[in-house]
């Protein structure tokens, strides 16, 4: 559990400032400015974390496809 | 298999007003705040928060009458904290739809609250920001993701503060003279621009005091 001060309120999302850290919140009802709200690991948003392992992903998926290329082309050769 | 705090909640049954019990009670913060958060369907508060103080009740109340021959403590807990708080938005909401007289509405309307020093802070603290080209956006983008981190540009943004000629430097360009501060505090050019706009965030605080937002950092 960790505690912090909403700081900005946005459409879809709010920021708080927690222990010196800036967090992206889910939004809830009844949110305001300077309110100081109690929250959980599973209130934050991590959007860094899924763009970085969209990233592997396709770093995965392009290697994969190195592969096939050279496999479907040393057939062409034999 | 028996949970280990089925068990710890039947032998603080025995002596409810002992060190212990507050002690767990404290320990379970977590899961009462989280209970309650998810059954009124917002955030809780950390001052004068109504459903807080009854989820704690409840959860006194579900250790008081727990029988451990029923079950899980913890489902049970769930449930009398989730059955009392139902209970308070239902007499939340009868409370509202008695029609009001109008000396009742009147020291509602008059009640309406300035808006608060607090409030005040954060608003220009988001007007400050935005001279060195920031937004509180930005900052939960860019701000050092590791405590340590963190911690190492808030004491590189104090020693900033207390140097009065960089100090200047930074306010009359709006920019770090991140070369200046490499070679002065012996931290790479790299790091100071990477977490420039942490620092800048902090510097901000500091220099117009924003004495609410400190306790936060």
């Amino acid at each position: 559990m960790k505690q912090g001060i909403v700081i900005k309120i946005e459409n879809n999302y709010a920021i708080v400032l927690s222990d010196g850290e800036y967090l992206k919140l889910k939004l809830k009802n009844g949110m305001s400015i300077g309110q100081k709200i109690l929250f959980d690991e599973k209130d934050i948003h991590y959007v860094k974390d899924i763009r970085r392992s969209t990233m592997n992903l396709r770093r995965a998926i392009s290697i994969a496809a190195v592969f096939v290329l050279v496999f479907v082309g040393s057939l062409f050769v034999a | 298999m028996r949970s280990e705090i089925d068990y710890r909640v039947t032998e603080l049954k025995k002596n409810i007003k002992s060190k212990e019990m507050d002690g767990f009670i404290k320990e379970f913060q977590p899961f009462i705040v989280s209970c309650a958060s998810d059954v009124l369907g917002r955030y809780i508060s950390m001052e004068n928060d109504d459903g807080y103080e009854i989820a704690n009740i409840a959860f006194y109340e579900a250790i008081r009458g727990y029988d451990f021959d029923r079950g899980s403590f913890i489902s049970f807990a769930k449930l009398i904290i989730r059955n009392n708080l139902l209970n308070y938005i239902k007499t939340e909401k009868n409370k509202r739809s008695i029609p009001m007289e109008a000396e009742d509405l009147e020291s509602i309307c008059g009640e309406e609250e300035p808006r608060s020093d607090l409030v005040d802070e954060i608003l220009l603290f988001e007007k400050e920001l935005l001279n060195y080209g920031i937004t509180i956006s930005d900052l939960e983008e860019k701000a050092p993701k590791h405590g340590d981190a963190r911690k190492a540009a808030k004491e590189l943004a104090l020693k900033i503060i207390k140097d009065d000629e960089i100090l200047n430097r930074f306010l009359i360009k709006r920019r770090l003279p991140v070369t200046s501060i490499s070679g002065k505090y012996k931290v790479s050019r790299k790091v100071i621009y990477g977490n420039r706009e942490y620092i800048i965030s902090i510097i901000v605080i500091y220099i117009n005091d924003l004495n609410y937002l400190k306790e936060w950092l």
